[in-house]
């Protein structure tokens, strides 16, 4: 028997009062449902009666109107990017529904004849879109006018398809700063990121350069129409309409004539290089105002043209000559690659010896023709005594050699961080690369990794040869053939163990032959060309190192000032004098007798400047031994009060006065000719 | 007594016209579900339906097992299953985790729990015993304070999660549980409607004057938008307005099964669970919502009338519970899609896709259905 039940529950007073209670539940039950369907009927019947006389069905669309993407001048006010109108082939699903698709797809195919476009393609873009059909499916952008009249002309055959019009980003000049600008596409991983939030599947978004870094000031923002239609999705009235808002306008640091000059310098040099050494088809150079670290000019070579992406699809040779093939031109080698500096370092080595205190500016070295420690690097020649001024103007690799070896590895790091070559220089562009300065913090993780990698190497190999032997011992015939099994694998192993700690002696300690090779800008030393010109302009500067940046202002599309660029400096920590003497030191490279001369001579009297010539073993795949060499080539101009910093490489150019020395002699002539 | 003839008398005694009209409902549910979860199903990489069907056939399994034993015999677990049930609350408050803006997830072996879900029914379990240990003495102020008490604790702990939309359906089982066990009625009239015109007041007066109010954003803007939608109509206004349209576009007959546009372009948010009628109403029409009303109300009034046959306080106090609980499911979830209810987030019994919430809806039916199968005092 339950506790809750009396046996009076049956006849009890409580009972009958429960019954009534339960009866009146059931009444308000009944009420509640009678009020929903009411509420259903009203909605679902009599307002629907209300609407036939006006059509079938009516319900809301919203009609997306999309925003021009803010456009970007160059420092003078010269437009650079700008938006034009274009005819985009969009699908209406609603349009197309109970037609069949395929069919519809088919004609469209053939009218159009672009061998991107097939009927597959097709119906992939509307499965695509399968869980958002209200919206137009974007087939091809900026298709021809002759195209936009043959649909026309068919339209009756073609239910669904729509021509609309939509801004497009017009590159005014081509290729010419396509890196720097970057290119916008259709947006892909970027939709789950954070702030893009609100972007749907077939919007555009910038993918490199300045369109990505600074997306979200070009990208404006959509407008909408809120319209009725009726069953037949026919617009039956407006109901509001919120405008779209133009993105804000970017003014660049980069001078339009400058950047034209340095772009056909360059194509001209490397045109040249070419004919003699045909490997030579890659490059970067980048010109800096050394008073702000504001991008004067920028180029990189292979040239990449953004109007080829756009959101279409790109064609076999577009994908090639971008992603596939060596050298690939999508990639910005001014901010992206890392190079072997060559002598462009021995500024560097030389201020951490005279810093280290173990080398005075007049102490003399004496070149003869090889150092005259191991591994016995040699000299582009026979220099004799020299002292710092006369060793860099000749680039002497005994001087710096030795002059590493007086500074110490630890003051050739220091030195190089202070003038950032060990990190990213922070410029608003995206993807940028870090230098490889091998300073002693570097040593100490890159050893750590390499120990742990030979000895799972070797221990890989121990184990395979003691698995080897194994079964055999234990398989063996007779004691005697056991013990030579044995002793035989004692043999193998310690030749492995012997090998091991040779390799962990070779490469997991800081040789002296490091030092010389650092102290002369080869060996570990890698930098982005970025890095190279930034450092440049501190010591022509005379010691502030400026964060290269390329947006100067960005503007309202009303034109009123949004923000402005305040340019970010940090004094080096190097001795006044060191920094003085050494921008001298590189003068003297640019005056007869350096070895940057040729870059200088014959410009108007009163001019000059500081440069330093570097050619480097790169050691990298695709460089033979002898012969392939990088040009390199850092400058900084006028030797009085200098204003522009100047760095360059040309891949396989061989030298770097011949190669991206006569880069820049171009691009100074050109600099001091508008001077005047 | 010997098992067998206990056997043959339970299953003689099942209420199957209940069952049946479940399965119709649950049917029906799977056959809206299908068109609402069409692009979710993809999104998330799941079959929503065949999982809702797994969980279907899960909660008959159920509703068998707890025709195993009495329910009334086990009244003398109330205690603990009160104390569990408010352990269980703390426990949300303290480890659980978020989703949504409201703490109501506990992580057991990498599965999430909603423990909302069966403190419902632990709560309509333990009150039942409570309230008929006090039959007829509900007739005082002083009288109600217990009951108050007792139930306000749970409550308490819900409010705070915030999970707003359990709190209610809470206050909706307490009212229908007071008021099946006699409870004198103008003073349940005044507590309860005095209760909601208080709140009304505040949230006017905290709109209007700036009166402190311990609500979240997102709930105050539902509550504002529920009175005006057009106050906002892009943003919170948007749900009321597209529900609306939703199921205002299927007329009589609606646009048919996997033809409603307004489903298929994904108009409304989590159109699978709180917004399932919406479904039906543009793919149905009005005829559809009103066959699966009817069927809501026939099972429904089938349960009132096993509450009125039930061979005690307890049975009849348990299962107008768990009407009261259903009731209010249904009012709020079909009310907010047609906008007479403010926006919570209340899934529609037995016809929104959710594991947690199918297996409770499902177990409170076998509840009842016990109650139905030992009526009778003297059977054993």
């Amino acid at each position: 028997m339950s506790t809750g039940a009396s046996p009076l529950w049956e006849e009890s007073r409580e009972r009958k009062q429960t019954g009534r209670r339960l009866i009146l539940f059931g009444v308000a039950t009944a009420l509640i449902f009678a009020a929903l369907v009411s509420r259903l009927f009203w909605l679902q019947v009599m307002r629907e009666e209300i609407f036939l006389d006006k059509a079938a069905t009516q319900s809301t669309r919203w009609i997306r109107e999309p925003a021009a993407r803010g456009e970007i001048l160059d420092s003078q006010g010269e437009v650079l990017v700008t938006n034009r109108p274009v005819y985009n082939l969009t699908l209406n699903y609603l349009g197309l529904k109970g037609q069949d698709i395929s069919l519809v797809a088919d004609r469209l195919a053939e009218l159009l004849a672009d061998p991107e476009i097939t009927a597959a393609t097709v119906l992939d873009s509307v499965n695509a879109q399968s869980s958002r059909l209200y919206e137009p499916i974007m087939i091809k952008r900026n298709i021809p006018f002759e195209t936009v009249i043959r649909l026309e002309e068919r339209r009756w055959e073609l239910p669904g398809v729509m021509v609309e019009t939509s801004p497009q980003r017009d590159y005014v000049y081509g290729g010419m700063l396509g890196h720097l600008l970057g290119y916008v596409h259709s947006i892909k991983e970027e939709i789950d990121q954070p702030g893009f939030e609100d972007y749907g599947l077939g919007d555009l978004t910038g993918k490199t350069g300045v369109e990505k870094s600074y997306e979200f000031e070009l990208r404006g923002t959509d407008g909408y129409r809120e319209v009725t239609v009726n069953a037949k999705n026919h617009p039956l009235q407006e109901l509001s309409y919120l405008p779209s808002v133009s993105g804000n306008t970017l003014r660049l640091t980069v001078d339009l004539g400058l950047q034209r000059a340095l772009e056909d310098a360059f194509d001209e040099v490397l045109a040249s290089v070419a004919a003699t050494y045909p490997k030579a088809q890659a490059g970067a150079a980048v010109v800096l105002d050394v008073n702000t670290g504001g991008v004067l000019g920028m180029v990189s070579r292979p040239m990449m043209f953004p109007a080829d992406f756009n959101g279409n699809p790109l064609s076999q040779e577009q994908a090639d000559l971008y992603f596939n093939q060596e050298p690939a031109a999508l990639y910005n080698r001014a901010i992206q690659g890392s190079y072997v500096p060559g002598s462009t370092f021995k500024p560097i080595t030389g201020m951490a010896a005279l810093a280290s205190g173990n080398l005075t500016p007049q102490d003399r070295i004496t070149c003869g023709g090889a150092y005259w420690y191991k591994p016995y690097i040699k000299c582009t020649g026979v220099h004799g005594s020299l002292n710092y001024l006369q060793a860099m103007a000749r680039s002497c690799n005994v001087y710096f050699q030795e002059a590493a070896r007086r500074a110490g590895i630890e003051n050739i790091g220091r030195i190089g961080h202070e003038f950032g070559m060990d990190s990213k220089t922070g410029l608003d562009l995206p993807f940028e690369g870090a230098g490889l300065l091998p300073s002693v913090d570097w040593q100490v993780t890159e050893y750590a990794r390499r120990e742990i990698r030979i000895n799972e190497d070797f221990d890989g190999q121990i184990a395979g040869v003691e698995g080897e032997y194994q079964p055999l011992i234990d398989g063996a015939a007779d004691e005697a053939e056991k013990k030579r099994l044995e002793r035989e694998l004692r043999n193998r192993i310690s030749v492995l163990e012997a090998g091991r700690q040779e390799q962990l002696n070779s490469y997991t300690s800081w040789r002296d032959a490091d030092t010389f090779n650092t102290g002369i800008g080869q060996g570990y030393n890698q930098y982005t060309i970025v890095e190279l010109a930034a450092y440049a302009a501190t010591i022509a500067n005379g010691g502030t190192y400026y964060t290269p940046y390329v947006v100067d202002e960005i503007f309202y599309p009303d034109g009123t000032l949004k923000e402005a660029h305040a340019p970010e400096g940090r004094r080096v920590d190097v001795e006044q004098w060191i920094l003085d003497l050494t921008k001298e030191a590189m003068t003297m490279v640019a005056r007869p007798g350096g070895t940057a001369y040729a870059a200088f001579a014959g410009l108007p009297p009163g001019t000059g400047g500081g440069a330093k010539t570097g050619t480097a073993q790169t050691g990298r795949a695709g460089y033979s031994k002898e012969g392939d060499y990088d040009g390199l080539f850092i400058a900084f101009a006028p030797a009085e009060n200098p204003q522009i910093a100047f760095a360059c490489v040309m891949e396989h150019g061989h030298s770097g006065s011949g190669s991206a020395g006569r880069v820049a002699k171009l691009l100074l002539e050109y600099y001091f000719q508008e001077m005047e | 007594m010997i098992m067998p003839n206990k056997t043959r008398i339970v299953l003689k005694n099942i209420d199957y016209t209940l069952l049946f009209f479940l399965a119709l409902l649950l049917c029906a549910g799977f056959v809206v579900l299908r068109s609402a979860s069409v692009a979710a199903s993809v999104r998330y990489g799941t079959n929503f339906v065949s999982r809702q069907i797994e969980f279907g056939l899960l909660g008959f399994l159920l509703i068998a097992f707890l025709q195993v034993i009495d329910l009334s015999r086990l009244v003398y677990f109330e205690r603990f299953v009160y104390i569990l049930m408010n352990l269980m609350l703390a426990a949300v408050l303290l480890i659980g985790v978020s989703a949504h803006g409201l703490q109501g997830w506990l992580e057991l072996a990498g599965r999430r729990l909603q423990p909302a879900e069966p403190a419902k029914i632990m709560l309509i379990f333990c009150l039942a015993q409570f309230l008929s240990e006090r039959r007829s003495r509900l007739r005082t102020w002083r009288q109600f304070l217990p009951v108050l008490i007792y139930a306000g604790v749970p409550l308490g702990l819900v409010m705070l999660q915030p999970d707003l939309g359990t709190a209610l359906v809470f206050i909706a089982i307490i009212f229908g549980m007071m008021l099946t066990a006699g409870a004198s009625l103008w003073r349940l009239l005044l507590l309860f409607g005095g209760g909601i015109s208080a709140v009304a007041l505040w949230i006017y007066g905290h709109v209007s004057w700036g009166w402190w109010l311990p609500l979240e954003k997102y709930q105050l803007m539902r509550l504002i938008v529920f009175v005006n939608p057009e106050f906002d109509p892009r943003n919170w206004g948007w749900n009321v307005i597209q529900a609306q349209i939703t199921v205002g576009s299927g007329g009589m007959w609606g646009q048919g099964w996997g033809q409603g546009a307004q489903t298929a372009s994904g108009y409304l948010p989590e159109q699978w669970t709180d917004f399932i009628f919406c479904v039906l109403g543009e793919e149905f029409g009005f005829a559809g919502c009103f066959a699966v009303l009817i069927l809501f109300f026939v099972l429904l009034l089938r349960c009132l009338s096993i509450a009125g046959r039930s061979k005690d306080l307890f049975g009849s106090l348990l299962t107008s519970g768990i009407v009261a609980m259903l009731v209010f499911h249904i009012l709020q979830n079909v009310g907010m899609a047609i906008g007479i209810m403010p926006i919570t987030g209340i899934p529609l019994p037995f016809i929104s896709y959710g594991g947690s919430a199918l297996l409770a809806n499902m177990a409170a039916m076998g509840m009842v259905i016990n109650v139905n199968t030992y009526r009778d005092p003297l059977m054993f």
